[in-house]
C-alpha cells in the first residue's frame, strides 16, 4: 500500500537500526562509560526530585495510616469502655447485695442473733370493683348520697373516667381511709383517694397526679438485687415515668419497680411493674425511665386493700410490763 | 512538538524506571516502563517509522542497565517492526485490540531481550526460567498499560473504543 511511497523504505531503516545496535554491542568501555555517565547525570535531577516526592508521599501515607490506626484504637478503647461499664454495673449491683447481707453476717459472727416478730403486720381487705350496672343500682336505691365518696355521682367525670380511677365496694364501713394501697396479687393497682360509707374511689397508678417513692430491683438467682431509689409519676397514659435516678446506677429494661411505701409492713416486695425503656438525660446526670404496669383494670374483678395493723403477739406480751412500769410515760405513748 | 513531548516522556519514564520501579518488585519481577512507551507508540501512532522509537528507547534502556549496549535497541526495534507489519487495520483503535497488541509487543521485546542477555551471558539464569521471566514482566507491564489505554481511547469507534 504505502510501501512504495516510503523513503527510505521501512526495512532499510530497520536494517540501519539493527546494524547500529549490533555495532554498539562491541563498543569499547572507554566509549560506553562516558555515554552511561552522561545519561546518569541527566537523569539524576529527576531522580532527586522523585525521591523528594516519594518521601513526602510516604510521610503523607504514614500520617494517613497513623490516623487510621488511631481511629481503630479509639474504637477498640470504646469497646473496652463499654465492657468495663457493663462489669462496673454488675459489680455495683453485687456490692449492693453484699452491703445488705454484710451487716447481718458481720454481726452474726460475734453475737447470737435473736430475730424479733414484726411490730406491724399487714391486713388485706378484699373488695370488688364496681361496674356501670352496679353503680346504676346504687343510684336507684338512693344510697348514692350516703354510700359514694363525697357525694360523687356515678356518671360524674371522676368515677366514670375509669382510666384514672375505679370504684370499689368497700368504704368507711370497713375502716378504709384515703391513702391505703390497693393491690392485685403483689402488684399495686393504685391507692384509695376518696372514701364513702360503702364505696371508695381508687386512684390508679396511671393517674397524672399519682406519685410514690420506688426502688429498682433485678431478679437474680440469689434473690433481688436492689438498685437506685426514685420517684414514680403517673402520666395519664399506660406508660409511667420514673425520675430522680442518678446515671451512675445501672438500669436495664425489665428491672422491677418496687414500692417503698409499705416497707416494714409487707415482707413481700410490692411491685408496680417493670422498666420498659431507659435512657440518659441530655446532660447524662439522670435516667429517663418509662415503665408499664402489667395490670389491666378491665380484666380485674376484685382487689385487695393493704391495711397495716399492730402485731397482736407483741402488743399483748408488752402490755403487762407497761402496766407494771407506770412511771414510764414514753412506753405508754409508744404502744397506745 | 510530538518529538519534544516524546523526549520529555522518555526522560520522565527513565527517572521513574530507575527510582520507583525497583520499589514495585513482585516475585523478583519489576515493570518495564521504558518498554511500555515504544509499545504504546507502535500501537497508537500512524507513522510507518514508528518502530524506530523502539530502537532509540532501547538504547536508553541499554544505557541505564548494566550489560552490553545495543541488546535492548535490537530487541525493541525488531519487535516494533513486527508489530507494525502484523497490526490489524480493522478496529485497530479498539481498546481491547490495542491492549492485545501492546502486550504482544512487550512480550516479543522482553523475550528477545532476555534471550539475548542470556546468550551474551549477561543474565545467569537457566533457560528454564526464561518463559516465566518473560511472562511475569509482560503481564506486569501490560497491566500498567491499561489505564494509559483507557485514558487515550479515541472516539473514532464510539462503541468499540472502550471495554
Amino acid at each position: 500500500m504505502t510501501y512504495e511511497r516510503e523513503f527510505p523504505p521501512r526495512w532499510t531503516a530497520l536494517v540501519a537500526m539493527l546494524l547500529l545496535a549490533t555495532g554498539l554491542t562491541v563498543v569499547p568501555s572507554r566509549v560506553e562509560d562516558p555515554l552511561r555517565d552522561t545519561l546518569r547525570s541527566l537523569v539524576k535531577p529527576g531522580q532527586q526530585l522523585t525521591g523528594r516526592i516519594s518521601r513526602h508521599g510516604m510521610k503523607i501515607a504514614q500520617t494517613i495510616r497513623n490516623a487510621y490506626d488511631s481511629g481503630t484504637e479509639v474504637q477498640v478503647l470504646k469497646n473496652q469502655l463499654a465492657e468495663m461499664q457493663e462489669k462496673h454495673q454488675y459489680l455495683q449491683s453485687q456490692m449492693l447485695t453484699l452491703s445488705q447481707k454484710g451487716p447481718i453476717q458481720q454481726t452474726g459472727a460475734w453475737a447470737e442473733l435473736l430475730p424479733t416478730p414484726p411490730l406491724v403486720r399487714p391486713k388485706l381487705l378484699q373488695a370488688r370493683i364496681l361496674g356501670q350496672a352496679a353503680m346504676a343500682l346504687l343510684n336507684h336505691q338512693h344510697t348514692i348520697d350516703r354510700g359514694l365518696p363525697n357525694g360523687v355521682l356515678p356518671d360524674s367525670a371522676v368515677v366514670a373516667s375509669l382510666s384514672s380511677a375505679i370504684l370499689i365496694d368497700a368504704g368507711t364501713d370497713h375502716d378504709l381511709v384515703p391513702g391505703k394501697t390497693v393491690l392485685s396479687g403483689n402488684t399495686i393497682l393504685g391507692r384509695i383517694r376518696d372514701t364513702g360509707q360503702h364505696t371508695s374511689v381508687v386512684q390508679l397508678v396511671q393517674d397524672i397526679d399519682y406519685r410514690d417513692t420506688i426502688r429498682l430491683a433485678r431478679r437474680t438467682q440469689d434473690g433481688l438485687n436492689w438498685g437506685a431509689a426514685g420517684v414514680l409519676q403517673g402520666t395519664g397514659t399506660e406508660l409511667l415515668r420514673i425520675t430522680h435516678i442518678p446515671s451512675q446506677y445501672p438500669v436495664h429494661p425489665g428491672d422491677l419497680v418496687v414500692s417503698m411505701r409499705e416497707k416494714g409492713i409487707v415482707s413481700t416486695p410490692l411491685v408496680y411493674g417493670t422498666v420498659e425503656t431507659c435512657e440518659l438525660t441530655p446532660d447524662r446526670s439522670q435516667w429517663q425511665i418509662a415503665m408499664r404496669s402489667p395490670l389491666s383494670v378491665s380484666l380485674l374483678d376484685q382487689v385487695f386493700i393493704v391495711s397495716p395493723g399492730l402485731n397482736a403477739s407483741r402488743t399483748l406480751s408488752k402490755t403487762p410490763s407497761i402496766q407494771k412500769s407506770k412511771g414510764h410515760e414514753s412506753d405508754r405513748i409508744r404502744f397506745d | 512538538m510530538r518529538i519534544l513531548f516524546g523526549f520529555l516522556a522518555v526522560y520522565f519514564l527513565t527517572v521513574v524506571q530507575t527510582s520507583i520501579c525497583p520499589l514495585l518488585e513482585i516475585y523478583q519481577v519489576t515493570p518495564d516502563l521504558l518498554l511500555l512507551m515504544p509499545a504504546f507508540i507502535v500501537v497508537s501512532s500512524n507513522s510507518p517509522y514508528r518502530f524506530l522509537w523502539g530502537g532509540w528507547i532501547g538504547l536508553i534502556h541499554d544505557l541505564i542497565t548494566p550489560g552490553p549496549l545495543g541488546l535492548a535497541m535490537f530487541a525493541f526495534a525488531i519487535s516494533g517492526y513486527l508489530i507494525t507489519r502484523i497490526q490489524p487495520q480493522l478496529y485497530s483503535q479498539h481498546s481491547l485490540i490495542r491492549l492485545s497488541m501492546i502486550s504482544l509487543t512487550i512480550g516479543i521485546s522482553i523475550a528477545l531481550l532476555t534471550a539475548l542477555r542470556i546468550l551474551f551471558q549477561d543474565y545467569h539464569y537457566p533457560w528454564a526460567h526464561w518463559p516465566g521471566l518473560v511472562a511475569g514482566i509482560t503481564l506486569y507491564t501490560s497491566t500498567l498499560s491499561v489505564p494509559l489505554i483507557l485514558l487515550t481511547a479515541k472516539s473514532k469507534h464510539p462503541h468499540l473504543s472502550t471495554f
